[in-house]
């Protein structure tokens, strides 16, 4: 049965701590600075607040309730993210080095900060006590990245080519391409497990834990089985003529 | 509601276990075929991880420390130091099970029993590629604590064994840092050490990292006849674990059997023929 208004009013109330922590975390993960978490909080709290608390009223109990608000508020994010930045996000690379390469990555090609100033706005922030020198060493670990455009999604997200200036950079951006468009191909041919599992590895960066938690695994089978399905996928983007270092190289952003 | 071709809920019930098997694997499906949905599931993932982190029964040891605790009982600080969470993945902790740190490699053991790691024609497995693992990062853990500038060599061979790891280049740069930095004060390194081990040993199979670790530091113990280091509770367990191991070769299971057998019996070991029989179990191990 549905709550009345006040108990839907309540619930919210009740839960807005774990809507703040989430929201929180899901920010971190994409990088976003500290104003712009307060600003998707608030966008947030309102649309799970209007049309009375319809996020909240069509809760039909089939998972807790917390994973529920978890699920939303991570939908949400995805919206404003597009809405603000377009379909500019953190490369896979980034994630895997942690927050700092995320907040960096951020500020210098969705931003388009120079390095020195992303610096500063960092160290200024209190989220790195590094030098410029160590942030450049860390940010040339990280895939070279267009600027941040707002663009409409299109069914294909492997589509987002990187920007094309010079004519090496054509050249670059079409072997990219195609070994996007190999790697995709060769995915499709795993079972919807696998592929799944490679995605949230090398496309979200995800531990294997939390790959782990996300399928309802056990954890250590796991790492073979990821093992057994990269093999596979060697074997088949082999056969579809990707060497190694494109296949890592497109893996990367 | 967010703008979304599916239901937060069915993804929430996923995430929570609470799927059918038919159900499942058509959210599986979608979820594979979608990036946009993927994304926002792997945010809610990521997030549930962090503020909800699974709750695992505690060792035993930990609820005598709670008791104790609770009891209102000082705890001796080396309770303590067992438990830190990062301890159970660190492979650097079997040599604080090592009475004394030797001066320098001990005769014998300069080399690891397969030669060097790098140009081998023959592919490792990933089961002996964690054996290696394990085995190299024990070594580095004594080169640093040494002040040793093998430690660059050793950080190198761990940075080739984590080559054949996918996903492991950032755990790689940590080792080259490391190589770069061979040499110095240990405390400087031990920090970037710890982390660094974990974050290898969780690459790999962290049993047959375990596994390895635990055989090298056994090699160096039974050389320094370091009777305290077998009869310490995390030694004990590994040996026992290890025979549990799927996937060993008769071999590799009649070589434990021997380091079992020695160390079940009464009298002292005759430690020559253990270090033997610990090399040769951890040729076996990390064998091609």
């Amino acid at each position: 049965m549905t709550p009345e208004p006040q108990g839907l009013e309540a619930l919210f109330v009740g839960h807005l701590g774990w809507i703040e922590r989430v929201a929180g975390t899901v920010c971190r993960r994409h990088g976003s600075s500290r104003e712009d978490a307060e600003d998707f909080l608030s966008w947030a709290k309102l649309r799970l607040i209007e049309d009375d608390y319809a996020v909240l009223r069509k809760f039909r109990g089939e998972s807790s309730l917390t994973t529920y608000l978890t699920v939303v508020i991570a939908m949400l994010f995805r919206d404003y993210r597009i809405h603000r930045w377009g379909r500019w996000r953190p490369s896979a690379a980034a994630r895997r080095r942690g927050g700092l390469a995320v907040r960096l990555e951020t500020l210098v090609y969705r931003d388009q900060l120079r390095l020195e100033q992303a610096g500063e706005a960092l160290r200024t922030a209190g989220e790195t006590d590094l030098r410029d020198r160590d942030l450049a060493r860390l940010l040339s670990e990280l895939p070279a990245r267009g600027p941040a455009r707002p663009m409409p999604v299109g069914p294909d997200p492997l589509a987002d080519a990187p920007a094309a200036d010079r004519a090496d950079d054509l050249v670059v951006a079409e072997e990219v391409e195609a070994g996007r468009r190999a790697i995709a191909g060769v995915l499709e041919r795993l079972s919807a497990e696998d592929r799944l599992m490679l995605r949230m590895r090398f496309w979200e960066g995800m531990s294997v834990a939390e790959i782990a938690r996300g399928l309802g695994l056990p954890q250590k089978p796991l790492y073979r089985r990821m093992e057994r399905a990269l093999a596979n996928l060697r074997g088949l983007l082999e056969e579809a003529g990707v060497s190694r270092d494109r296949a890592r190289a497109t893996l990367e952003e | 509601m967010p703008q979304s071709d599916i239901d937060p809920e069915r993804l929430a019930a996923l995430l929570d276990g609470r799927l059918g098997k038919t159900e499942r694997a058509e959210l599986l499906s979608h979820l594979a075929a979608s990036e946009q949905t993927l994304e926002a599931y792997a945010d809610a993932v990521a997030a549930v991880s962090q503020l909800e982190p699974q709750r695992r029964p505690l060792p035993p040891i930990r609820w005598i420390a709670i008791a104790a605790v609770l009891a209102g009982i000082a705890l001796a600080p080396w309770l303590w130091t067992r438990l830190r969470p990062s301890a159970a993945d660190d492979p650097g902790r079997f040599v604080a099970l090592l009475a004394a740190r030797p001066a320098s490699r001990p005769a014998g053991l300069e080399d690891s029993p397969w030669g060097s790691v790098r140009g081998a024609d023959e592919p490792l497995t990933a089961d002996a590629r964690a054996v290696r693992l394990g085995a190299r990062l024990v070594d580095l853990e004594l080169a640093v604590q040494r002040g040793d500038t093998v430690a660059a060599r050793v950080a190198a061979d761990v940075g080739v064994l984590l080559e054949g790891i996918p996903a492991a280049g950032p755990v790689s740069a940590m080792y080259r840092d490391i190589g770069q930095r061979a040499g110095g004060a240990p405390r400087d390194l031990e920090p970037l050490l710890a982390e660094a081990g974990s974050a290898a040993a969780n690459l790999a199979d962290p049993d047959l990292v375990r596994l390895g670790a635990w055989v090298e530091a056994a090699r160096v113990a039974a050389s320094a006849h370091d009777a305290g280091f077998f009869g310490a509770r995390q030694s004990r367990a590994t040996l026992a674990d290890a025979g549990t191991l799927p996937g060993l070769t008769e071999p590799a299971r009649a070589a434990l059997g021997r380091v079992h057998a020695t160390l079940a019996a009464e009298r002292a070991p005759d430690w020559s023929a253990l270090g033997r029989d610990l090399t040769e179990l951890l040729r076996m191990l990390g064998g091609p």
